[in-house]
């Protein structure tokens, strides 16, 4: 038996329950051992874990110190959904005059020191492995663990959402009805959910990393003003699920 | 005394104050980081706020997005097509089968039944496990097929949805209902002959959308004990925000400073006599009617579950082809309107409001979350009930349940709950 730990940081517990839906195989849940799951076991503390995925973007001092020690206790750490990989959603507020301290939330104090732009997972600690998506996808969790137990880890896939489509015969929204659709420069793993349902990918897969640059990106984006998407917009799509990526790729200024 | 939550969706902890080692005061606090998702949506289009506001919460997404496009709709008179909208509702009612189903089955059922999880409970009882997995995964198919996925869906958008089932979907989601509900029903003479740890009246009034014609689901008007507010009304100054020291979440409390509920028992307690004849038998049989206490949700959860599938039922059987699937265009967002609205979310209701800029974006932005809104019924209830008592392993397993029972989905308010006992000084 494994021991398998379930950390959740910044987000919004979506992930969690994609791995709560792969815990309930039988074969799955015969080769780990839940030590740390708040959500579904009533037991707060756990000395040290074969493996841990961790949900969410680290936005307080307090979670950067926890993620520290637990790197220490836990053998093999999954950056788990687009937040601990790419900021996720809530990295949308670091592109304003966002002020934590402005906010006039009723922050506690030892809490106070919310970070202006939430971090990737890997910012803060060596990161094992990584499965993106808003939410995460059971069945690439169930992969993961079935692989894992028997010491190996799932094949690096390096495609976009344009293959899912491919894939599933699913006519182009972007060419055929001049849909904006991020499919080009999303990370693959969903399924083409999106375009299925006749409408463009936004992107929640976060932007696929490799081969992809600053200037691919903006050519993409002036392909997307071309079918009347107003400037603003375009930046909004593109970096709303993966904020921290996108300034990777083009910086502050744009 | 302090001591993280378990059980329960997100991050807080029990803080039991105590004055000459009894207990005084029973506070929930919250310990979740905030995204500040009303600040996120400033400045976004309306079309793209339906997606993004559903990461809110992870479990209940489509009651975000739903909230969102009605709220939307209602400003920008926007009329959706009837079958539209009951595909619409049919989606948000099988979020309330999934999450009722995971609260009632994987936390609260193992706290019933002492177990430390259902992980443990899957070995005591291996065919109640496979049964509760197997309507989380019937929740799980049904979703797929209305809304794209299990979590924040993508088939919702103002004026509509992109894509109407097919024929063949439509049967593949009525095998699921089907399935669903035989195992609901199976599960049922189990979960109806639970009784709760602890026997108590709840503290405060339910509060929940006012509806005419069927059990509450989503409207423009609240309902608290006989009188009927418009929602601009109930939270401009019926309901008031408190911000407490303890917690990073803002709780609410009524004009008079009473804290009140939301949630499956306050829809049940008020709207009893509007569940199907099937669901009302199967709780009768049971011998169970209302009012019932909160710590008694899992009743009303399951009485949710079997009246849900029955509707999903119905509107599937109603299915028709349909040409166009939403009766907007983009170009007709225009600005200067405010939009509000509020859907019953698993946990209770959850209200939006919108201001749009001249320019049709949003200008400013509003959520009050039903977490939100029952943490301070959630102290109350427990203090009352724990006020003076011994500081002991019970006291924490009372205020423990307490928690679960309200189901606090911390995540998006506000997420497991540690217990911290603290001494006032005299």
């Amino acid at each position: 038996m494994l021991k398998l730990a379930i950390v959740k940081i910044t987000s919004c517990s979506g992930c969690i329950n994609e791995i709560l839906s792969a815990l309930l195989e039988d074969d799955i849940r015969a080769n780990y051992t839940l030590v740390y799951f708040t959500e579904l076991v009533d037991s707060i503390e756990f000395r040290e874990a074969d493996l841990a995925f961790v949900e969410g973007s680290v936005t307080t001092r307090h979670q950067e110190e926890a993620l520290k020690d637990l790197r220490k206790r836990v053998g093999f750490i999954v950056a788990t959904g687009t937040c601990a990989l790419m900021g996720g959603v809530q990295s949308l507020r670091a592109m304003g005059d966002f002020k934590p301290e402005s906010r006039g939330l009723p922050l506690k104090q030892e809490s106070s020191e919310i970070y202006r732009e939430p971090k990737p997972l890997d910012q803060v600690v060596k990161v094992d492995y990584a499965l993106p998506g808003c939410p995460i996808n059971a069945d690439a969790v169930k992969t993961f663990l079935r692989k894992y137990y028997l010491g190996g880890l799932p094949i690096a896939i390096y495609e976009t959402v344009c293959s899912e489509c491919k894939r599933r015969g699913l006519p182009c929204v972007l060419v055929t009805k001049g849909i904006p659709c991020l499919g080009p420069i999303t990370l693959s793993g969903c399924g083409a959910i999106c375009p299925s349902f006749g409408r463009g990918c936004y992107g929640c897969y976060g932007l696929q990393f490799h081969g992809l640059n600053g200037g691919k990106v903006l050519s993409f984006a002036e392909r997307l003003r071309e079918l009347g998407l107003p400037d603003l917009d375009y930046r909004a799509l593109i970096s709303a699920y993966s904020y921290a990526k996108y300034r990777d790729l083009l910086g502050g200024s744009h | 005394m302090r001591q993280p939550m378990t059980l329960v969706e997100g991050e807080g902890s029990i803080i039991i104050l105590e004055s000459n080692s009894l207990v005084d005061r029973v506070l929930y606090e919250i310990t979740e980081a905030p995204r500040f998702f009303e600040y996120i949506l400033r400045g976004r289009d309306p079309w793209m706020t339906v997606d993004l506001i559903s990461r809110v919460c992870g479990l209940c997404g489509v009651s975000y997005s739903y909230m969102a496009a009605k709220a939307f709709e209602k400003c920008l008179g926007v009329e959706v097509d009837e079958y539209i909208e009951r595909l619409r509702e049919a989606m948000h009612l099988s979020e309330r089968v999934k999450s009722h189903a995971l609260h009632v089955f994987f936390m609260n059922l193992p706290e019933l039944t002492r177990s430390r999880s259902i992980i443990e409970l899957a070995s005591r009882n291996p065919v109640v496990f496979r049964k509760a997995v197997d309507l989380v995964n019937h929740s799980r198919r049904i979703m797929s097929i209305l809304g794209g996925r299990f979590h924040n869906v993508v088939n919702v958008r103002i004026g509509g949805v992109y894509r109407a089932p097919s024929r063949e979907e439509v049967e593949r989601a009525k095998i699921e209902v089907t399935g669903a509900l035989k195992t609901a029903l199976e599960l049922a003479d189990l979960v109806l002959s639970l009784k709760p740890i602890t026997g108590l009246p709840s503290v405060g009034s339910g509060v929940c959308i006012y509806s005419i014609h069927g059990y509450p689901h989503h409207g423009d008007k609240l309902l608290l004990g006989d009188k009927v507010y418009e929602l601009c009304e109930f939270y401009g100054g019926v309901s008031i925000p408190h911000r407490v020291e303890h917690s990073n979440a803002t709780h609410y409390r009524l004009r008079g400073g009473e804290s009140y509920y939301v949630g499956p028992v306050a829809r049940f307690n008020k709207y009893y006599s509007m569940l199907r004849d099937e669901a009302r038998e199967l709780l009768k049989s049971h011998g169970w009617s209302p009012p019932l206490g909160v710590v008694e949700g899992y009743v009303a959860r399951l009485a949710e579950i079997v009246n849900a599938l029955l509707e999903i039922s119905e509107i599937l059987e109603s299915h028709r082809e349909v040409q166009k699937p939403s009766s907007i265009k983009q170009e007709n967002i225009r600005g200067g309107s405010i939009c509000e609205y509020a859907v019953e979310a698993p946990r209770g209701v959850l209200y939006g409001r919108f201001k749009l800029g001249d320019d049709g974006r949003i200008q400013e932005c509003t959520l009050i979350t039903p977490t939100a809104q029952n943490l301070a019924s959630m102290e109350d209830t427990a203090t009352q009930l724990l006020r003076n008592k011994r500081i002991d392993g019970k006291a924490v397993d009372v205020a423990k349940s307490i928690a679960v029972a309200y189901d606090p989905c911390i995540s998006c308010s506000v997420h497991a709950l540690r217990v911290e006992f603290l001494r006032i000084n005299p």
